[in-house]
């Protein structure tokens, strides 16, 4: 098979406390993740929140709020907190985005910086009328 | 290409009038009419943005502007030609609903206080606008009602999909809601003490939970949350009269329609907990009473104990109501049953599942929706743990079978699970079954150019990713929640450019009621109120769920998978004829 180009993420390891195979004790796992403080409570945490999904709407927000002509929106991946994404302008320009765990986004269209700043900043202002 | 013959045109009359027993005449002049596309107010017009803060952190909603369609090439990777539009034609106009997540907020089968121990890693435990879910889904039933017929072609509305994650904590009741509401039948969204709300919301000492009457005292008061008196009773006053689909739906499972919140195996104390008479008002209490409950299993002595803390209500943190058998928690099979308890329009009898899925126990199923279009139902919900899901082995290789078999038409896949939460390989001891990932999941689609698009949901928020291979590929649509905030749907319409290339088009749609929360009592105004709600229930991030304009109202070109001009104009005018027909009768 050749290549594929997809927006999607690396497997996760290691989401559950002891494996992937799970010993089915119903609700006893609901009380062992609260009683025993497993880390890995983060598992029901509301689905979708992910600072990827954060980091890709921002990003595409500015590309499109500055009128950049996308060939291919870019594409993301996380690695430890820190999200990049990459894609193309239709002139064949790289499009980056890059954000370190914690830090500001960086929005590029080749050496042409587009936006630095606060993920949130821009997810709140596409919410609210301009 | 030409469209139905006179001759056609009246026998395609005479035939659906005769089906659906209605006036020759009076069909045949709807059918005749020119499609127009539709005007009905959707995102194309109007969209919802964050308006002022109304107290403290609490803001109200504004309209924005409306998004027009943007193009986007992923996959076609070059320019489409700019006089597409005039050539373009409809060949599925149909809806696509997830996550709407029905909720019986009395129910003693919940575990709401939860968030007390963690709001953050809690939060789908307890929403402030949960006795509002019916009310939220009758809207969104109107809203695509007002756009049965599409904003781009006229088209009528085909099918819709509904993509899991209907009942939110595998309650009977919320499972009969759900397909009640879809099917435009009424709807008394209580339970326990008929007209009387005993619930959470309702409970003074419940400080923790927004509480309409006084929010005053916890995180929802503090935040700003505003008195909203009488939104309880009026929230189960009924009945609610949906409008219902306009369109024969399928749907698939989803996680909360397998496990307990979508993530946890359902015990036999849970089962008993969900129809009995106490309702956990106190984390540490539920949590106690469910370790309780286990540990009875192996005493004779603690169960007796048990036994009668659930008799007399010995255990603190719980609060007394009235139990209710309606609640009863669903199992896996019931779930597919209750699909056959249905009206035949919009139908069809079992949404998808057929009576050999009954039989066998698959929870999995294929349609033609037109002679044109096959859709592939999955059910990619981990059966052990966890909230995200697989491809079990069995599944994939019989989507591999039958795609090899599906040469001439175009494919749509429909699953709960996105290509971003497709990785839970988690198994019971002993258990060989191989789950596959999105990875592989993703490259068998790819191996079949006729797959267009692949439509899901599970992350509440509106998502469209592109997945290539060389020259070819399809598009990934990932539809929001009717639960949190923005309590988006959609409608997608494939069409064909008759120059090579096909567009899927994507359409963002709100739920029929008003911007501004009013204290009405009507069946807009209790939805509308939810969305408020939603908007500012700030532990779901709730503004970037809407998504980027990349993943709201587009058109996403590809190649045609194969020359599209084997679809006579008659062909989709025959079709177009049949969903018209059915909305007649309907």
């Amino acid at each position: 098979m050749s290549p594929t180009s997809s927006g999607l993420r690396p497997p996760v390891r290691g989401k559950w406390c002891q494996s992937t195979t799970f010993h089915a004790r119903p609700l006893v796992v609901l009380v062992a993740l609260v009683t025993a403080g497993c880390s890995q409570v983060a598992a029901v945490a509301p689905v979708g929140g992910t600072r990827e999904a954060l980091v890709r709407f921002a990003g595409n927000d500015v590309l499109v709020v500055q009128g950049v002509s996308i060939l291919a929106a870019p594409v993301c991946t996380s690695d430890a907190g820190a999200v990049t994404c990459a894609g193309t302008t239709t002139d064949g320009t790289a499009i980056t985005v890059s954000a370190p765990p914690d830090g500001p986004m960086t929005v590029r269209v080749g050496d042409r910086v587009l936006y630095d700043g606060p993920v949130q900043t821009v997810i709140d202002e596409a919410g609210r009328p301009s | 290409m030409a469209g139905l013959s006179r001759r056609g045109f009246l026998a395609s009359v005479a035939a659906l009038s005769a089906a659906w027993q209605l006036d020759p005449l009076e069909l045949g002049q709807a059918l005749a009419q020119q499609a127009t596309p539709s005007t009905a107010l959707s995102t194309l017009h109007q969209t919802i943005l964050q308006g002022p803060v109304a107290q403290g952190r609490y803001r109200t909603l504004v309209a924005g502007p409306g998004e027009p369609y943007l193009p986007r090439l992923d996959v076609l990777r070059r320019a489409p030609d700019a006089d597409r539009a005039r050539a373009r034609r409809s060949l599925l106009y149909l809806g696509h609903l997830s996550d709407m997540h029905v909720i019986d907020a009395q129910s003693p089968g919940r575990i709401e206080p939860m968030i007390v121990q963690d709001h953050s890693a809690w939060a789908s435990a307890f929403h402030p606008q949960d006795p509002l879910t019916v009310h939220v889904l009758a809207a969104m039933t109107q809203a695509l009602t007002d756009l049965r017929f599409s904003p781009l072609t006229g088209a009528p509305m085909g099918a819709a999909m509904v993509t899991g994650d209907s009942a939110d904590m595998h309650s009977h009741h919320e499972l009969r809601w759900y397909i009640d509401v879809l099917d435009g039948r009424p709807v008394t969204p209580d339970s326990g003490r008929p007209g009387v709300y005993e619930g959470l919301q309702a409970w003074s000492d419940a400080v923790w939970a927004y509480r309409p009457e006084d929010p005053a005292g916890g995180g929802f008061g503090d935040y700003g949350f505003p008195r909203m008196p009488g939104l309880l009773d009026r929230a189960i006053a009924g009945p609610v009269q949906p409008v219902g689909l306009p369109a024969p739906w399928y749907a698939v499972y989803g996680n909360h329609d397998t496990l307990l919140l979508g993530t946890f195996g359902i015990s036999p104390q849970f089962r008993t907990m969900a129809t009995g008479d106490r309702k956990a008002l106190a984390w540490e209490a539920l949590a106690a009473d469910v370790l309780g409950g286990y540990a009875a299993t192996a005493s004779p002595l603690q169960r007796l104990v048990g036994a009668l803390d659930q008799r007399f209500g010995l255990t603190p943190g719980f609060r007394t109501v009235t139990a209710d058998s309606r609640r009863r928690i669903f199992e896996q099979q019931e779930f597919m049953a209750a699909h056959f308890d249905t009206a035949p329009n919009p139908g069809p009898v079992g949404h998808g599942f057929t009576r050999a899925n009954l039989d066998s126990g698959e929870t999995w199923w294929s349609a033609d929706i037109t002679p044109q279009v096959r859709v592939f139902g999955l059910d990619t919900c981990n059966q052990v743990a966890g909230p995200d899901g697989a491809v079990p082995d069995t599944q994939f290789r019989w989507l591999r079978a039958q795609l090899e078999q599906t040469t001439d038409r175009l494919v749509l896949v429909l699953s709960h699970h996105n290509s971003l939460t497709l990785e839970n390989r988690a198994l019971r001891p002993g258990a060989t079954e191989v789950l596959h990932g999105a990875e592989e999941f993703v490259d068998l689609l790819l191996d079949f150019p006729n797959v267009v698009a692949w439509l899901n949901g599970h992350t509440h928020l509106n998502q469209i990713l592109a997945h290539t291979r060389g020259d070819r590929g399809f598009w990934e649509i990932t539809t929001a929640s009717c639960i949190d905030f923005p309590q988006q749907q959609q409608v997608v319409e494939l069409v064909d450019n008759r120059d090579g290339t096909m567009s899927i088009f994507t359409t963002v749609v709100d739920h029929a009621s008003p911007l501004t929360a009013s204290p009405g009592g009507s069946l807009a105004d209790l939805a509308g109120t939810s969305r408020e709600l939603a908007a500012n229930d700030w532990i779901e991030d709730p503004f970037m769920r809407r998504g980027s304009p990349l993943d709201r109202n587009t058109e996403l070109l590809l190649p045609a998978p194969f020359d599209l001009a084997t679809i006579t104009d008659a062909a989709l005018e025959a079709q177009a004829n049949t969903d018209l027909a059915r909305m007649v009768a309907r």
